[in-house]
């Protein structure tokens, strides 16, 4: 990792330690090597990392405290700046103005420091913060170092107060206490940003999911009304350009619209994604009624609407009419049968949803023709029903030798599932062969 | 959506003597008690402003005997013209027309000539603008791409009392109009007047459960007929209470000061 990146790793109050104990060592450095030097260029130097230094630590002081953006940071930059300022006036003025530049430089820095202590203290003993004293404590001890050293004309010449050697000491031992690594602290500080950082990633992670799939739907109604708009009307042109009086244009026409219809079907579904079955139901049989009519079907209709076929997730809905449609398309394509009846309600006795679709044709087994694609429905059906936990079952009806018989039960959870949750664990594509 | 071609069963004759592809293979039977008579037309004027279409429409509508194509007009100035220049007893009009919509044709046709019925067409299936339709007081909808709408079947079934309905829209009528509002006195007023009957509730719950208008009057023991025009009459009631809430809300904001 390079050293910018590690850097970033830490936080304000880590960073700022880390340039204060710098500073503290430069000017310490400086000091030791300017010791002896009376040049004003050495002078100039060392009281020009003094005053950086006071403005590191008055920040770090700042931070410590938890005092957040404010006048008093602005008070100790400004300190900073000007001081340096007059410094650098010092040294290039002329030997009489330095003197009265120096004493400016002085009570300046004094009054500066004292503002700033008083700034911390008042605002920080505002601060309801554990170990505050102790930072309170070492702003004061600052404010009598810095005026101490600041107004002594030997003391930042000669080295070293004894304050500069324990002021680094003392604040890293403010870094400590305020961080919490000293009285072990820390770890219920890291455990406790832990959870919260777990519960912001957690609603972060739910949020995202339910842009995404309202994102999802949106574009899916989108592809739906292309497609619908689109193929539907190319469709429509295409059945209205062939001759009805033609035999085979006739059979094409049929099987145009077949296409048509299995489109609008697919729309509706898509379109209505929250339905409840007998709403699906009903949809589909108005899409198909017309082919039913034309190929003389009858159709007896036994849907019994109730509250407890709510209790349906989106998914399984939609799996009962995939299954309804093929069974019904069964009808319509192989068994040339002349009624059809559909039934559909809730069983009180055993809790579940029943839905049968009788017909009184040849039967399913019996064409030979069919017999390859409808084997292949069948098996479908049966998957779709034991994905949703339903019961499949193909019979002949009571009355009738012949004809097919389709029985299906599903037995109904107590209470209505959560569409969102169905959604998310079902709706997946499971592959291309098993696509709805 | 497409207009479910039942008219013949709608009449309530039964055809337990003829089988079922002879009636729909061969000519279609339409009694003599409909109206819609080679003697006496239908009257109808057609507005949509892609003559193509137009084209097409006419060609069918003047191909029946039992209907007369009275004018055809390809915008909504026109056909705002055309409503006062004409009598008629059907409109058929498309939403999109070039210079304005044919909700205001609707409107305009609403009150000057009350007794007409109003077919509106759509190149797009969508609820939405139906329902808009129906309120406003038209009474049939025809989907342009529909391989399925027969245009003199939507036109004489419309004026033989009939209007289309589909489950889905029966759905949300019942969600429109049963739900219960609070609000102003006057609106309280309004909805008391027009809000379902049992009867009506019924036969909505029945069209959304899938139920064709022939079965539902076979359980309810009512004539197809009473069937359609309790429909009608809930279109009716949709009409009624949109002006009823236009009106409120104007008067509400100030609008309607004396």
């Amino acid at each position: 990792m390079s050293i910018g990146n590690r850097w970033r790793l830490y936080t304000r109050l880590d960073q700022t330690l880390v340039l204060a104990l710098l500073a503290l060592a430069l000017n310490l450095l400086l000091v030791r090597h300017f010791a002896d030097a009376s040049s004003a260029l050495a002078a100039l130097l060392v009281k020009t990392s003094y005053q950086w230094c006071l403005a590191i630590v008055f920040l770090f002081l700042l931070q410590s405290a938890g005092i957040e953006r404010g006048w008093l940071y602005w008070i100790g930059l400004l300190q900073a700046l000007a001081g340096t300022a007059i410094l650098l006036g010092i040294a290039l003025a002329v030997p009489g103005r330095s003197s009265l530049l120096s004493r400016l430089w002085q009570v300046f820095n004094v009054a500066m420091c004292l503002i700033l202590a008083a700034g911390i203290s008042y605002r920080g003993s505002r601060n309801a913060r554990p170990h505050q004293w102790l930072v309170l404590l070492a702003t004061l001890l600052a404010l009598g170092v810095a005026a101490n050293d600041v107004t002594n004309p030997n003391g930042l010449r000669s080295g070293t107060t004894f304050g500069h050697y324990l002021f680094p000491e003392l604040v890293l031992l403010v870094w400590l206490v305020v961080t919490g690594r000293l009285f072990g602290e820390r770890a219920a500080m890291q455990a406790d940003h832990a959870q919260g950082l777990g519960r912001l990633q957690a609603e972060q992670a739910l949020h995202s999911e339910l842009l995404s799939r309202r994102a999802v739907e949106s574009e899916r109604k989108r592809i739906a009304s292309d497609l619908h708009d689109g193929v539907g009307s190319q469709l429509v042109n295409l059945i209205a350009t062939l001759d009805p009086r033609s035999q085979r244009q006739q059979a094409m026409a049929i099987a145009l619209e077949q296409c048509l219809l299995d489109l609008k079907i697919m729309v509706d579904s898509i379109e209505g994604e929250h339905d409840t079955i007998v709403d699906a139901l009903a949809r589909l049989r108005y899409r198909i009624q017309p082919s039913l009519d034309r190929l003389g079907i009858q159709m007896t209709w036994n849907v019994q609407d109730s509250d407890q076929l709510g209790a349906l997730a989106p998914d399984q809905v939609l799996q009962l009419l995939r299954i309804s449609q093929e069974a019904l398309s069964n009808v319509m394509r192989h068994s040339q049968a002349s009624v059809v009846e559909v039934t559909c309600r809730y069983v009180v006795s055993n809790h579940s949803l029943l839905l049968e679709i009788c017909d009184n044709g040849q039967g399913v087994h019996a064409t030979a023709a069919g017999k390859h694609t409808a084997g292949k429905g069948i098996r479908s059906m049966r998957e779709r029903a034991a994905a949703t936990g339903a019961s499949l079952d193909f019979s002949h009806p009571q009355n009738d030798r012949n004809g097919t018989r389709l029985l299906l039960l599903l037995p109904l959870s107590a209470q209505p599932r959560s569409p969102e949750v169905q959604g998310t664990i079902l709706s997946f594509p499971r592959g291309p062969g098993k696509a709805a | 959506m497409g207009i479910r071609i039942e008219s013949e069963r709608e009449a309530g004759i039964t055809y337990r003597g003829i089988s079922s592809n002879q009636v729909l293979q061969g000519g279609r039977v339409w009694p003599d008690f409909l109206t819609g008579q080679p003697g006496r037309p239908v009257r109808v004027l057609l507005v949509d402003d892609d003559p193509h279409f137009r084209r097409v429409v006419a060609q069918e509508l003047l191909a029946d005997l039992r209907i007369h194509l009275v004018a055809q007009g390809d915008s909504a100035r026109e056909g705002r013209r055309l409503v006062a220049l004409h009598e008629f007893d059907v409109m058929m009009i498309d939403l999109n027309l070039g210079d304005g919509s044919g909700y205001e044709v609707i409107d305009c046709m609403r009150s000057l000539r009350p007794g007409a019925e109003a077919v509106v067409i759509s190149a797009m299936e969508d609820e939405q603008h139906a329902l808009h339709a129906f309120e406003l007081g038209a009474t049939g909808y025809l989907v342009k791409n529909s391989w399925f709408g027969n245009f003199s079947d939507a036109v004489l079934q419309v004026v033989n009392g009939g209007a289309s309905i589909t489950p889905s829209l029966a759905r949300r009528l019942l969600h429109r109009l049963d739900a219960a509002q609070g609000g102003t006195a006057a609106a309280q007023v309004a909805n008391h007047s027009d809000a379902l009957s049992g009867r009506e509730k019924e036969v909505l719950k029945m069209v959304a459960s899938g139920y064709t208008s022939a079965e539902i009057g076979q359980r309810l023991a009512i004539s197809c007929q009473t069937v359609n025009s309790h429909v009608k009459n809930i279109y009716r009631k949709l009409h009624v209470r949109t002006r009823a809430q236009a009106v409120g809300l104007a008067a509400s904001s100030g609008l309607l000061q004396r």
